[in-house]
């Protein structure tokens, strides 16, 4: 009798999750029909961000890995393509960038991983947020080959098969960007929703409630760990080169302390505890940075309140009190998940 | 699912909707109750019932939309506040006396200081959608002129910047680099630095060994890469002791002032700007870095009214052509008349910066004037960036005139300190003034100033 | 000479990471609105000294405006503090570190824009303490006695800050309070009265390294980010909680910063964050570890 009740509950979760998902696409696919195209920039800069903070999540929330340097990937992202762009236009297409763009932030986390997770979890934030302003520095001073602060332009990239020329730059993003972002963000969803339900993700948070009972049942923490850690770098760095096309430009602050901050509090915003709270945090978030600077000149003050009061009143963030107050929209929350069992076999006891 | 009593879940909503709302609301009111009220005005419409103009045909009715980014907080405030004053005299001028052709002028103001430049280029990209303006006027800082550019270029918005970079107009082959970007008078690097290495050649002919201190992005490396090139190819035999490097928004100069006086070269050359230039020459003068070598400061007008223990002998580069007291008032009236206008509105003299803003909007009023007589419409876009092409009069500060890569071609002045008693700011002694023309100290429209010092 | 130039920015340092040590040792808060303090310090000294120096009258007296500058800098941070504490940071004591950090951070932002509000963009200088207390001539070039002053100033904090916390009763209590709080309350302390006291405490050190370093840098928005950052690093350097530990990690960053801005002045900010990066990948305890408050 369980066990039928355990399958058709999972059936309808992953119903619930598919029919999210679908509704979620439509949406944003019949967006640029209603909205004006100014909005699409927008939204898409949310969803580069957006792929950051869940990459993030993954060793924060599931993990249980606090790292306040996480800009320093998002940066590796963003100068890849734009050093790319600058030094070696002819390889300069969007395939091959975005694939280098992968490919150095995971060989960077490969390395920074080995030293930097040894370090117990409150040095490990601030360890991060060292090797982050050193890549900042480095950004900074090497002018002769970043520009140092002035920062680098990024122009539309070439694609393999096909050339788009004669556009502006945001008629670009709006008409075909748009949409490579939205499927490139589609599938690292669908990639890292199979990841945390796989029994990797289970060790994770395994690893995240008490790491001594995982290594005791036999998870090798330190590897996991290192897995994790070198994935959520990879997901950073896509998401800064996908940034870095929409922005049309990138500088040294994507690796300053304070942009790693930025990507802390795009997840916590939205609900750590949540897969999909960092999404939504991401979304709020551009909405703060890129609305409230046209109407106030305090933004600065108007985020602090904000931060301040999501920070102490919502510890699972907007997306967890959303949740929450929505039980039917319970089995998006993947971490719940053992207790909902429980719960749904206590009520038919 | 964790059960949540409706008691505490109401609370929950609760709090989070009045905390957002708290702090929208907060954001709102503080961008209604702003303190420095005194420069940063919505909207301005002066009616004036005295002075109208007769309705004239092909021009719309509407107000002219002028839209004013200067940093107004940062390490670039302190020079740009008096730019922002003077745009509000110029609009209000302007508008008291009918408009520009019967069209007043509604002026926004919004702060350059976004963090980076990408975002002062966002900042931009949503004002221009939002507003739809005639004309940017400002844009101080280098690196921000550089993101900015192709924004307006690609939404086709006449900008008139301050910034001093070259790598914005020239190089790159094509003439003008982007069609909507001008500055009409201003100082690039190579007025800065050509011009003080055409004076130090002059002026200072013993001069041998060198070193310089100077910011880290694109304006700093191009005045001092012009600076030491052009000196060195007046004078091959100049030796360079050493060239430092500081990050923009270096608040503390100690460690390198005791390094340059250790160094003991016979002239220092600088281009440090903003509130890092007060606090550097603060800190030298407590050092005694002015008596020991000869400094020679460019892009430095605005030092003279910020920093009243400035000690004489020093070289001052005046950032391009604009100081109050050149041309003389007594022999130009257009400076006379700017000058008092300004102290009697903001008790101060006018800085460099003020002559710019203020001379970039009369440029834009004659252009779109003399556009009418031309054309007997009011010009759009195309229209106007044709007629200031190779464009000229006389503003404020003396001669405005547009080259044909949309860059200011008028000289560089340069002069020594030395107090006057009449002045309340340090002012450069007369008789070591020198407006060396712009011939000299900008290359031909297009080049860049590297390539073109090579040539000599 | 390059040692007393990283002397004194290592004492600026040094007092911002005291207060961090305290308030973590004591409260287990991680606490980044201290780098507020600094900037408030800053503003305060800097708007009064500039302020009643215009005043002709009162230029005969400088030198005591700028001490009471430099005072009332540190009493009025140190009052702020208090009342943040009271009804603010109440809240933040108990939540997880990564709350702490966001709502300290939200603490921050609000602050820098409230100093906007009141100071507006200029920058606010003060250089007047520089000069007044006269140079001493090393090597040929001068140093105004102001250097010194901080140095010494910091020194004494430092000892007497230590002389605090080990010596005397009070002491005690913020000892056991930082050991464990339940068995504190458990044995009459009042809990909530030190925590209070510290963070107090904290905010006068905020104040102070904002107040002594103001003659020298003026008072601008922002100006907070990057000591604030390099306390951090000083602290955790040090060993959170370890006051001699930052002493020497202060005093490392700030000679390196020193040195190197002499030599290699293009890496120096890379190479203080390569050496707090080694320092914490190699002595994951700190450089000294912890004796515990």
């Amino acid at each position: 009798m369980r066990l039928y009740i355990n399958y058709i509950y999972e059936l309808k979760k992953l119903t619930k999750i598919l029919m999210t998902l679908i509704i979620f696409i439509f949406i944003l696919l019949i967006l640029p029909h209603i909205l004006p195209s100014y909005y699409i920039i927008f939204i898409s800069y949310a969803l580069s961000f957006a792929i950051a903070s869940l990459g993030f999540n993954l060793l924060l929330g599931y993990t249980g890995l606090l790292s306040f340097g996480h800009a320093v990937f998002f940066a590796i992202g963003a100068y890849s393509v734009a050093l790319i762009a600058r030094y070696l236009p002819n390889i300069y297409y969007f395939e091959i960038v975005i694939l280098i763009a992968l490919i150095s932030s995971a060989l960077f986390a490969a390395l920074i991983g080995i030293i930097a997770l040894r370090v117990s979890e409150a040095y490990f934030a601030i360890l991060m947020l060292a090797v982050s302003m050193i890549i900042y520095s480095l950004i900074l001073k090497f002018y002769t080959i970043t520009r140092g602060s002035d920062g680098l332009p990024v122009p539309i990239p070439k694609f393999i098969g096909l050339t788009i020329h004669g556009i502006s730059q945001d008629v670009f993003i709006v008409k075909y960007y748009y949409y490579i972002l939205i499927s490139i963000f589609i599938v690292s969803l669908i990639i890292m929703y199979l990841i945390v339900s796989s029994p990797f993700g289970k060790a994770l948070q395994a690893i995240r409630d008490n790491p001594n009972r995982a290594y005791l049942i036999g998870i090798n923490v330190k590897l996991y760990k290192y897995y994790s850690f070198v994935i959520s770098g990879t997901y950073v760095g896509l998401a800064g080169s996908l940034w870095s096309i929409v922005n049309m430009y990138t500088s040294p602050e994507v690796a300053h302390w304070s942009f790693s901050s930025d990507i802390v509090y795009m997840t916590l915003l939205g609900g750590y505890t949540i897969f999909l709270g960092p999404v939504l945090g991401a979304i709020i978030y551009t909405l703060i940075k890129l609305y409230t600077v046209i109407f106030t000149q305090y933004w600065l003050l108007a985020s602090g309140i904000i931060i301040l009061i999501i920070s102490l009143l919502f510890p699972e963030g907007l997306g967890g009190a959303f949740l929450r107050a929505y039980k039917f929209l319970a089995p998006l929350t993947i971490k719940r998940e053992r207790k909902e069992i429980r719960e749904k076999n206590r009520r038919l006891r | 699912m964790v059960d949540v009593n409706r008691r505490d879940f109401i609370r929950m909503i609760g709090a989070g909707v009045a905390g957002l709302a708290i702090g929208s609301a907060a954001g709102y009111w503080l961008a209604r109750v702003s303190p420095a009220e005194k420069i940063i005005e919505k909207t301005i419409t002066i009616t004036s019932p005295k002075i109208t103009m007769p309705v004239q045909t092909g021009i719309p009715s509407k107000p002219i939309e002028l839209i004013d980014i200067n940093p107004l907080s940062g390490p670039g405030a302190p020079f740009s506040i008096p730019a922002v004053n003077a745009i509000k005299m110029a609009v209000d001028e302007i508008n008291n006396s009918g408009g520009i052709l019967g069209r007043k002028i509604t002026l926004r103001d919004f702060d350059e200081n976004q963090g980076s430049p990408d975002a002062v280029a966002r900042l931009v990209r949503s004002v221009v959608e939002q507003y739809k303006p005639d004309l940017i006027v400002g844009l101080g800082i280098s690196s921000d002129c550089l993101a900015v550019a192709p924004v307006v270029e690609e939404l086709g918005v006449i900008t008139m910047v301050t910034c001093a970079t070259n790598q914005l107009l020239q190089g790159g082959g094509k003439i003008p680099k982007y069609k909507t970007v001008f500055r009409p008078i201003g100082s690039n690097a190579a007025l800065d630095g050509i011009g003080l290495a055409l004076y130090v050649y002059k002026n200072f002919p013993h001069i041998k060994r060198v070193a310089g201190i100077n910011q880290d992005y694109a304006y700093g490396r191009d005045e001092w890469n012009f600076f030491i090139n052009a000196l060195k190819k007046l004078k091959p035999d100049i030796e360079v002791v050493n060239a430092w490097w500081v990050p923009l928004g270096t608040s503390d100069f100690t460690a390198h002032i005791s390094q340059i006086i250790q160094a003991k070269p016979d002239l220092l050359q600088t281009s440090i700007f903003g509130s890092d230039a007060v606090n550097f020459m603060r800190q030298a003068i407590v050092a005694g870095l002015p008596s020991k070598v000869q400094m020679a400061y460019a892009h430095a007008e605005s030092l003279l009214h910020l920093v009243p223990e400035m000690p004489d002998g020093i070289v001052i580069q005046a950032a391009g052509p604009a100081y109050p007291l050149y041309p003389p008032p007594n022999i130009y009236s257009k400076n006379a008349s700017f000058v008092n206008n300004y102290k009697a509105r903001y008790n101060d003299y006018p800085h460099y910066s003020s002559y710019y803003t203020y001379d970039s909007i009369y440029t834009y009023k004659y252009a779109v004037e003399r556009a009418y007589q031309m054309l007997g419409k009011w010009p759009d876009v195309d229209d106007l960036v044709k007629v200031l092409e190779e464009f000229a009069f006389e503003g404020a500060q003396g001669l405005v005139y547009i080259k044909k890569d949309h860059d200011t071609g008028v000289g560089s002045l340069v002069g020594i300190t030395k107090r006057d008693p009449k002045y309340p700011f340090v002012t450069l002694d007369p008789t070591t003034v020198e407006l060396i023309p712009g011939i000299l100290v900008t290359p031909p429209p297009g080049v860049f100033p590297a390539d073109w010092i090579n040539t000599w | 000479m390059i040692i007393i130039n990283g002397l004194y920015y290592a004492s600026i340092l040094y007092l911002l990471s005291l207060g961090l040590n305290l308030i973590f040792g004591v409260s287990k808060l991680i606490n980044l609105t201290q780098g507020s303090f600094y900037s408030l310090g800053a503003y305060i000294t800097a708007w009064f000294i500039s302020t009643m120096l215009s005043f002709y009258i009162l230029k005969g007296n400088a030198l005591l405006i700028s001490f009471s500058g430099i005072l009332l800098g540190v009493i009025i941070t140190g009052l702020i503090g208090l009342l943040i504490e009271k009804t603010v940071i109440k809240y933040i004591y108990n939540i997880s570190l990564e709350r702490q950090l966001l709502a300290t951070y939200g603490l921050l932002l609000i602050f820098m824009d409230l100093e906007r509000m009141i100071w507006g963009g200029n920058i606010i200088s003060a250089p007047q303490p520089l000069r007044l207390l006269g140079e001493l001539s090393i090597d040929g070039y001068h140093y105004s006695i102001y250097y010194l002053l901080i140095i010494i100033t910091a020194f004494s904090i430092g000892i007497a800050v230590q002389f605090l916390i080990y010596k005397t009763d009070l002491g005690i209590l913020f000892r056991v309070v930082s050991y464990d709080r339940e068995i504190a309350s458990g044995l009459g302390i009042s809990v909530k009265k030190i925590s209070t006291l510290t963070f107090f405490i904290s905010a006068l050190l905020g104040g102070l390294a904002g107040s002594l370093m103001v003659p020298i840098t003026s008072a601008s928005l922002g100006m907070e980010l990057d000591p604030l950052i390099l306390s951090f690093m000083v602290a955790v350097a040090g060993g959170l909680g370890n006051f001699w530990g930052s002493l020497i990690a202060s005093i490392i960053i700030g000679e390196t910063r020193s040195i190197m801005i002499a030599i290699f002045p293009e890496i120096e900010l890379a190479l203080i964050y390569l050496i707090v990066f080694i320092i914490l990948a190699t002595k994951p305890e700190g450089i000294l570890e912890r004796k515990g408050g």
